[in-house]
Order: C-alpha cells, then sequence, then structure tokens
C-alpha cells in the first residue's frame, strides 16, 4: 500500500528547493534596485540548518503522510516551519537596519515565498488526513496564521519593508480601507435592494425578464475601466450643466461613477440568484403552503423568503467578493480606497507602497468572503442544509 | 448546425465588421468627438486606435492560449489516477484564488517581475488559469461513471475514453471556463495600461491624467465593444458544440 502523500511531498521539496533562492531582499532605500542575500548570508550556518532540517524531517514524514501520526507531525513540522522563518526573518531584518542606516529596506526574498507556498501544501495535505481528529486538524489550520498574527501584533516584524511602509502612512491606510469598505458594501447594498425586486418582477413576468438579463449580462462582460469610463462622460456633462450638482459631490470622477458601476456589476449575480431561487421552489410546497390557508404575504413571507434566501445571499457574496475588486480599480478614477496605494506605488514604482494596497485588498476579499460563505450557511434552513450549495 | 447557431453566428460577424470597420476609421472618431468636446485641441490619443486594439488584442490572444493549453491539461491531469492526490489542493487554490481581485494579483506582479508587457501577460495568464482549471476538473467529473463503466466495457483504451468520451461531454462547460477567462482578461489587459503593457487602457489613462473625456471615450467604446464580441463569440462556440454533441448522441 502507498502511503506517501504526493502533495506533502511536492510542498516538501518545493520547500528544501526554496532554500536555494534569495531569502531577504535588500534595498539601500524604498526605491532602489535591491540586493538579494541567501539563506545562510542572514540566518548564518545555525539558522540554515535549523530550516533545512525542518525541511528535511516534512520530506521523511511525507512519504508515510497518508498514516495519521505522521500527517499529525507533518501539520505541527510545517507550522512551526512558517513561524521560525519569519522569526528569524523579523530579527535579522532589526539587526541589519541597527547596523546600517535607518533607510534600508528588507523585504521577504522569493525563498521565502516559495518556502511558505511549500508549507502551506503540507498543511492542506496533512489536514485532510486528519478527519476525525478535529482538535489536530484545527490545530494544523491555524497555529501558522495565528503565529504570523502574534508576530505583526507585537511588532516583531516591524522592521520589514512592508510594515515600515505602513508605519508612515497608518492615518492614510485606516482612510482609505474604510473608504474601500464603504464604497463597496454601500455599493451592493444599492445593488442588492434593486436587484431582490427586479429579480421578484422577472419571475412574475416574462417580458421584464428577458431584457434584464440581456442588459445585465452584456454590463456584466464590460471590463470595469471601459465601465467607468462611460459613465464619467456623462456625469461630468450632467455636472456642468446643472452646477447645483457638484454640491453633493456628484462629479464626472470620483467616488459617483465608481459606486454606479458597482452597483450595475452587482445586478446581474443578485438578479440571476433572486430569479433561479424563486423559479427552483417545488410548486407543491407553495401548494400545500395556500392549501394550509395561508394569504400570498404569508406564502412568500414564510415559505418562499426562507427558501430563496441562501440562494439569493450566494449572489450578493459573488457581487461583494466582484466589488471588492472593482473598488481597487476605481481608485484610478479617484474614488481613494486602497487601490490607491498600488496605483501610487506603481506610479512611483515603490514596491512596498504597490503591496501594501495588494495585500490588505486581497485580505478584504477573502475576509468578505468567508464571512459571507458563513452568512449563507447559517440562512439556509436546517431542511434544506447540505442539499442546496 | 441549426438554423438558431447559424443567426448567433451571422450576427456575431456583423457585429465584428461594424466593430473593424469603427476602429479603422480614425477620422469619423476625430469628428465626433472634436464635435461632442469642442473644448479640446486634441482628441485622439498620439498613437492610433488601430494600434491600441491591436496591442490589446495580441495580449489577451498570447496570455490566453499560454492558459489554455496550460489549464486544460492540468485540470485532465488531476482528474486521472496519477494526479489524484493533487486534486484537492488544486480545488482549493482555485477557489481561493478566484476570491482575489484580478487588479491585486496584476499588482504583485510588478515587484517581482518589473513593468511592461511580460508582468502582464503573466499576470493574464496565472488569473485566467483559475476559471480554466475549475471547469474542467467540474467537466469531467460531472461525465456520469456509467457511461465511463460503459466505454471501459467495450474495451475503450483509457486514451480513447478520454477523446472519445470525457472530452466531449464536458467540452461545454470547460467553453464556459474559457469564456470567463478570456472576459477577465481582457479586463485585466485594460488595468495593464497602468504598468506599461499598452492597450486600449492607454487613452482611458491618458484622459484621466490630463482630463479629457475623449481619450477616455476612445478607450471605453472599442473596449466595451471588444469585451462583448469576445464573449459572443465564446458563447457561440459552446453553442454549436453543445447541439452537436446532443445530435450526435441521438
Amino acid at each position: 500500500m502507498v502511503t506517501r502523500d504526493s502533495v506533502a511531498t511536492a510542498g516538501s521539496a518545493i520547500g528544501l528547493v526554496s532554500l536555494l533562492f534569495g531569502w531577504l531582499t535588500l534595498k539601500p532605500n524604498r526605491l532602489a534596485a535591491g540586493t538579494s542575500l541567501n539563506l545562510w548570508e542572514t540566518t548564518g550556518w545555525g539558522g540554515t540548518a535549523i530550516i533545512f532540517s525542518l525541511w528535511l524531517i516534512c520530506f521523511v514524514l511525507s512519504l508515510r503522510g497518508k498514516e495519521r501520526r505522521p500527517a499529525a507531525a507533518l501539520s505541527i513540522t510545517a507550522n512551526l516551519i512558517i513561524i521560525i522563518i519569519l522569526i528569524l526573518a523579523g530579527l535579522i531584518a532589526s539587526q541589519l537596519r541597527q547596523e546600517e542606516t535607518s533607510l534600508i529596506r528588507i523585504s521577504l526574498g522569493s525563498g521565502i515565498w516559495l518556502s511558505l507556498a511549500g508549507a502551506y501544501m503540507v498543511i492542506f495535505a496533512a489536514r485532510q488526513r486528519l478527519p476525525n481528529w478535529p482538535v489536530w486538524r484545527n490545530l494544523a489550520s491555524w497555529t501558522g496564521l495565528a503565529g504570523i498574527g502574534v508576530l505583526l501584533i507585537t511588532g516583531w516584524l516591524n522592521d520589514l519593508s512592508i510594515l515600515q511602509e505602513f508605519a508612515g502612512r497608518q492615518e492614510r491606510f485606516v482612510q482609505e480601507l474604510g473608504q474601500h469598505i464603504i464604497l463597496f458594501s454601500g455599493s451592493v447594498t444599492a445593488g442588492a435592494l434593486l436587484g431582490i425586486p427586479l429579480g421578484i418582477w422577472a419571475v412574475r413576468s416574462k417580458r421584464v425578464a428577458s431584457p434584464v438579463f440581456f442588459i445585465t449580462s452584456i454590463t456584466q462582460t464590460m471590463p470595469s475601466l471601459a465601465l467607468f469610463g462611460l459613465l464619467i462622460a456623462p456625469l461630468s456633462a450632467l455636472s456642468f450643466a446643472f452646477p447645483v450638482l457638484r454640491e453633493f459631490g456628484i462629479r464626472g470622477v470620483g467616488a459617483t461613477p465608481a459606486i454606479i458601476a458597482i452597483i450595475i456589476y452587482s445586478l446581474l449575480p443578485i438578479v440571476r440568484n433572486t430569479f433561479v431561487s424563486l423559479t427552483q421552489i417545488d410548486p407543491a410546497v407553495t401548494d400545500a403552503g395556500l392549501g394550509m390557508g395561508m394569504s400570498r404575504f404569508q406564502l412568500f413571507r414564510r415559505v418562499q423568503v426562507p427558501l430563496a434566501a441562501p440562494l439569493v445571499l450566494e449572489g450578493v457574496r459573488t457581487a461583494s467578493v466582484q466589488a471588492v475588486g472593482n473598488t481597487a480599480v476605481a481608485a484610478l478614477i479617484g474614488a481613494g480606497g486602497l487601490g490607491w496605494f498600488i496605483f501610487q506605488g506603481l506610479g512611483q514604482a515603490a514596491a512596498d507602497l504597490i503591496i501594501l494596497g495588494a495585500i490588505p485588498i486581497i485580505t478584504l476579499a477573502l475576509v468578505v468572503d468567508t464571512l459571507m460563505r458563513n452568512i449563507v450557511r447559517l440562512s439556509t434552513p436546517k431542511g434544506l442544509a447540505g442539499g442546496n450549495q | 448546425m441549426n438554423n438558431r447557431s447559424i443567426k448567433r453566428w451571422v450576427f456575431l460577424s456583423i457585429l465584428l465588421g461594424v466593430f473593424l470597420w469603427l476602429i479603422s476609421n480614425t477620422q469619423l472618431w476625430e469628428i465626433i468627438l472634436s464635435t461632442l468636446f469642442p473644448q479640446e485641441t486634441r482628441v485622439l490619443h498620439p498613437r492610433s486606435l488601430p494600434v491600441l486594439v491591436w496591442e490589446h488584442v495580441r495580449l489577451v490572444v498570447i496570455s490566453s492560449s499560454i492558459t489554455i493549453t496550460v489549464g486544460v491539461p492540468l485540470g485532465i491531469w488531476v482528474t486521472r489516477p496519477s494526479g489524484r492526490d493533487f486534486l484537492p489542493i488544486v480545488n482549493d487554490i482555485t477557489s481561493f484564488g478566484q476570491t482575489f481581485p484580478p487588479v491585486a494579483v496584476l499588482a504583485l506582479t510588478v515587484p517581482m517581475l518589473g513593468f511592461g508587457f511580460l508582468p502582464t501577460t503573466v499576470a493574464l495568464f496565472l488569473y485566467g488559469l483559475l476559471p480554466i482549471v475549475r471547469n474542467t476538473i467540474a467537466g469531467l467529473r460531472a461525465v456520469p461513471p456509467d457511461i465511463l463503466d460503459a466505454a471501459y466495457g467495450l474495451g475503450m483504451s483509457r486514451l480513447h475514453v478520454l477523446f472519445r468520451i470525457e472530452i466531449p461531454l464536458a467540452a461545454r462547460v470547460i467553453l464556459a471556463g474559457v469564456r470567463t477567462s478570456v472576459i477577465i482578461n481582457i479586463g485585466t489587459a485594460m488595468i495593464g495600461a497602468v504598468i506599461g503593457a499598452g492597450g486600449l487602457g492607454s487613452p482611458i489613462i491618458a484622459g484621466l491624467v490630463q482630463d479629457n473625456i475623449a481619450y477616455i471615450i476612445e478607450g471605453a467604446v472599442p473596449a466595451a465593444m471588444m469585451a462583448i464580441i469576445a464573449d459572443q463569440f465564446w458563447a457561440n462556440i459552446e453553442e454549436t458544440f453543445a447541439y452537436s454533441t446532443i445530435s450526435s448522441n441521438t
């Protein structure tokens, strides 16, 4: 019987190979080109030996990775690797910055990123072998992430370049994060308030359904930058013709076209899912409700809404995740949000500033996705659980 | 091909014809835009419209072709016995990878690969892989097992089953993935203009910087048309394919 776990073996192999790549990148200042330092040049031979032997242990364990005990050991080792790599990186960054001028920037090199990717593969594979050990499974999934969280909060990693970039712009960051959240959540809420009634209307009348789906699916295919552009022209003409509008903040560029575009993008997933959720309700269920003497309103409120809710919310989830990304593009037309850092960073060719925008945007998208998935799960009636999605 | 799909192809050809005629008629744009925006001294981007469209198409075609040639075999491999171990992790990566906003992926390639055509192509390729791999897996796994049993029972080899049974039955879902991937690529390539990849994003960015709405329209209208044409093209291929599979089954 084969007990080798190929995914964990591949992950460990990636981890071992990663040690040959540049470990940390050193730049004389935030805009200069970097020189890359090897693992042994940064951590010394002691650190290299520790990381190398941990990866070697992973590799050996992975050869029996389909069994439970080796899998549990694998998951611990991989989590340890993540934490140790980052502890060492933070430590070395502080040392280097004390020795040299404080202008130098130290960022994680491709070796560290590869190692982290390898660790993810190992943890993912090991986790699957622990289905009946919930404690181990949770430990395996969360230890590394929790470790990163602790290192970030305690300031251990503060000498890494991304956090330095953050330190200089803390206020701006909080402001743009807030703007991002307000823009995307406000627009998606408006999209839902429009889209759900539209979906219900489309179910009731065929004449409404086809043009609604035609228009929303056409706008959905349009590139976001093009849709922003197409909205800028009429809006600026409007604000030019009626200067009063400008007092309300309605201008060609800025938040207004962004909000309108994101509402338009939210419509398709929400309308489509509302439509599908209502049409897929078994007529026998509605008949039963009517037979019990429910009024139309009661039927809607007590039968149709609970049955349709999970799928409708699933549409809102799709729309929200998409909106987080489109809001990032909206920074180009002056709407603000976390995309501002990306485009500022691209303009100045400042890598750290780009990353300061990109990573929080990805994190925000993942958080919104997880949150909405849980809301969908909670809204699913017990009788439907497991069936619907 | 039946009547319905012939009609769709005719409609698409007309749309494509109109598009080509529009982008090759630079003078028409100049006349319309300068009537709409008399205050602007320049209404057309210094690089001509056909060149911008060509840059955009080239970017999307190159990245999408690499995506398809890598993504479909990858999806097939993880559903074969040799790659089955990797199926869960590939599923996991494609599902959370699709949560990543494309702009963020594009932005992150710059610190690694710098500015220009290459990092944009790499970002488009990576991001475009997700829907294709995902749909290839979904399509292949949706093939009913009894059909496969019947095929093996007839003495077909694994390769035969793959090419004669599984891929034709999964084609529709795989093509839907390709369609999504191409549309996302066209949209993301717009933003590639910010990192110096050219294309139809360039006049929009220039228009935003110089506050020239004529430029913005010059970029936005052809881009929107291009996306719609590409979407219809893949929808038609999907449709034509689906009909032929059904008719060959009966």
